[in-house]
């Protein structure tokens, strides 16, 4: 009996000396967690919302800084042409096509321009920014790729402006372009029209 | 025994009180610390001293007059376009469209306005064309070259005519900005066409639509 009540007197005293703080944290926590959920609550609800619109939208962004990911690659002599998209456009409007260029060659290349059926004319351009201002003008000359080097055309950049089309270019269309390079002559490829 | 050692809990006693205090209160610290929403940070550039957006009266793509303060109430998101660009005008649109989808529901309360700085070219048929590619829902609005000169001078936007050779006639260099009116009318984001992503503009939006400027 004796030895009973020491032994319950001494698990007491260990309860009492670990469990109070934990309780007290825990209230603490609760307390805490009570006080600041009023503010929380809504910027919660919508941090889980941009989560999904960032997931969902983080494709999006991958298509629309670096082109079509998925996008055919076209090798040609010592050319790799990739990432190669139109953007949509109507009857008598105006498109731009984007592509990256790679050289293999041991020799520099040079990047000429491009004829389409679909467009009136297509010349390169390029846009600057001054500030918050965008210059956009043609390149006369073409673009050297150098040996074992690339070219991107992309948003922002360099672009084949396809002037005065010929026809709608819907998402999901695919239009034939002629490429034209200094050394590789005539390259045709066949173009996604895409909204990245 | 039993009370031997309750003495010495009873010893023990105030400064398990004085650390039960202590970790109270850093838990209440730490908590709130983790818990609490941090400040917002605009991925737009906000203006220092937001100030009433500049009104005008345009024509859309409709042939309807509409007005800024048409919708107070609404967020507005306003850009200086023409349907001839064949970059940074499609991006931003392309952009919009994509703030439109992720907005769902709470699109009702936004207005995508982009307004031409090529009006000789521009016409209502061809804006109504042109924007229906992204969203039948974005306005397109027009006006004479002198209305739309002043009305880019007062949002300190710029756009020039530029013959440079091109095939396409001549080319207008702009600003590509997209600017955010606010709930109140206030003029309070500028958003980077290049650089702005759909999600990061949609936060912004949503933020915004909450009442905050």
């Amino acid at each position: 009996m004796k030895t009973m009540v020491k032994l319950h007197g001494t698990i007491s005293v260990i309860l009492r000396k670990t469990l109070l703080p934990l309780v007290i944290v825990s209230l603490g926590g609760a307390i805490t967690i009570a006080g600041c959920t009023v503010s929380h609550t809504d910027s919660g609800m919508d941090a889980n919302q941009i989560g999904r619109e960032s997931a969902h939208d983080h494709a999006d962004h991958t298509m629309s800084s670096d082109g079509i990911k998925d996008g055919v690659t076209i090798s040609h002599e010592e050319l790799r042409i990739q990432n190669l998209w139109a953007r949509p456009a109507f009857k008598g409007a105006n498109s731009a096509v984007y592509l990256n260029l790679h050289n293999h060659g041991k020799n520099a290349e040079r990047f000429l321009g491009a004829t389409s059926e679909f467009a009136k004319a297509v010349e390169i351009h390029e846009i600057n920014m001054e500030g918050d201002l965008m210059i956009m003008s043609p390149v006369l000359n073409g673009i050297e790729i150098p040996a074992n080097g690339s070219i991107e055309l992309v948003s922002g950049g360099y672009h084949l402006m396809l002037i005065d089309l010929q026809s709608d270019l819907h998402e999901d269309d695919h239009f034939p372009l002629a490429l034209q390079f200094e050394q590789s002559g005539q390259v045709i490829v066949d173009v996604l029209v895409a909204q990245p | 025994m039993t009370r031997i050692h309750d003495s010495k809990y009873a010893l023990h006693l105030p400064s398990t009180r004085l650390a039960g205090t202590v970790i109270l209160a850093f838990s209440l610290l730490v908590g709130c610390t983790l818990l609490a929403p941090k400040p917002y940070v605009f991925h737009g550039m906000s203006f220092q001293d937001p100030v009433t957006a500049p009104d005008f009266t345009l024509i859309d793509q409709n042939h309807q007059t509409v007005s800024l303060r048409d919708f107070r109430g609404k967020i507005v998101l306003l850009f200086f376009g023409f349907t001839n660009c064949p970059d940074a005008c499609p991006a931003t649109l392309g952009t919009w469209s994509k703030v439109h989808d992720l907005l769902e529901e709470k699109v009702e309360h936004i207005r995508f306005i982009m307004i031409t700085v090529d009006p000789e070219r521009d016409t209502p048929e061809r804006l109504a064309k042109h924007l229906s590619m992204f969203n039948s829902e974005f306005i397109g609005l027009s006006g004479s070259i002198a209305e739309l000169e002043h009305l880019a001078q007062d949002y300190n936007a710029y756009f020039q005519k530029v013959d440079v050779g091109s095939a396409a006639g001549y080319l207008v260099n702009h600003t590509t900005l997209t600017y955010v009116v606010d709930l109140n009318g206030n003029l309070v984001l500028a958003h980077r066409s290049y650089e702005i992503l759909p999600h990061e503009l949609a936060e912004d939006l949503e933020y915004l639509l909450k009442g905050h400027s």
